[in-house]
């Protein structure tokens, strides 16, 4: 599912990009020339995607599971000045493969770059004139998950997928932080939000019902 | 060393269920809750709790909760 949008003059352009190599979701978000990310899971994909005639600039990732950040260092070298943004506890698992658990599977990720900023409070511009993407800590899933939001957008990652409870069995993970960041990212969602979650197809938050939410609608 | 019991409790955590609502006889194909997330959580306990690493061959290997118990058991 492709999405786009105009702010202000400048265009901004969201592409869901699902990587190859995992089930997770990517997405690019394009203004003019210039490029960013949500989550770095598979490098080849986010590459093509990217082209050879734009610069990826940054990549805010939302929490470090490994199927979210497995492509850093292709990344990290292709585009050597591209910030990686996250909360502090998602940089401490971009080096630490237990954290990232990509310890248990074949090839373990550990960045090798320093090129990595948390992210601020007060958001990231993204280009000189084009719209501001912010965040908030939604832990659960990951103890130092970000739910971005931008323009009409919001990337939740593992912390909100419509349809499926909430993964709080792995590392760091909350049954009850999670039920509050799910209150939490309800509050952040107008008519025409877009869900663009980690997992699975965007969705537009007029059309969520109750049973997207199943942990704080459990079935009795 | 821990006891039986207490690996099941710890079974029951990674697997987010009620304490007491497995058994060493509890057959883990007829557990809802063991999933690969819950599989991968039992991977990370097997290497951090009792410093053993676990392949995904081992883990098919086990068919019931008493299975996994014995393993991490064993000396």
């Amino acid at each position: 599912m492709q999405q786009s949008a105009t702010l202000s003059g400048s265009s901004l352009r969201v592409d869901q990009i699902p990587c190859v190599n995992s089930t997770a979701n990517m997405y690019l978000l394009a203004v003019g020339s210039l490029c960013w990310a949500i989550d770095v899971g598979d490098a080849n994909e986010l590459l093509i995607n990217v082209g050879p005639n734009r610069n990826l600039e940054g990549v805010f990732i939302t929490h470090p599971h490994y199927d979210h950040i497995q492509g850093i260092n292709d990344v990290a070298r292709s585009f050597p000045n591209c910030c990686f943004y996250g909360s502090t506890q998602t940089l401490t698992g971009l080096k630490d493969s237990k954290l990232n658990l990509s310890f248990y599977h074949e090839n373990p990720v550990v960045y090798s770059g320093d090129s990595c900023k948390i992210f601020p409070e007060n958001g990231v511009q993204l280009g000189l004139s084009g719209p501001l993407i912010k965040g908030v800590p939604t832990p659960g899933h990951f103890e130092g998950s970000i739910t971005y939001w931008l323009s009409s957008y919001v990337f939740t990652g593992d912390s909100f997928i419509p349809g499926i409870p909430v993964v709080t069995k792995l590392k760091t993970g909350n049954r009850q932080e999670s039920r509050s960041s799910l209150n939490l990212i309800r509050t952040l969602l107008s008519k025409n939000t877009i869900i663009c979650p980690g997992h699975g197809p965007m969705k537009l938050s007029e059309e969520l019902e109750d049973f997207d939410f199943p942990d704080l609608y459990e079935s009795t | 060393m821990k006891t039986h019991q207490e690996i099941i409790n710890l079974l029951e955590d990674a697997l987010e269920l009620d304490t007491n609502s497995l058994t060493m006889d509890s057959v883990l194909a007829d557990i809802p809750e063991y999933d690969s997330m819950a599989k991968l959580s039992i991977i990370v306990l097997s290497d951090e709790e009792f410093e053993k690493k676990l392949s995904g061959e081992q883990m098919r290997a086990f068919a019931t909760v008493g299975d996994i118990v014995r393993f991490f058991a064993a000396g």
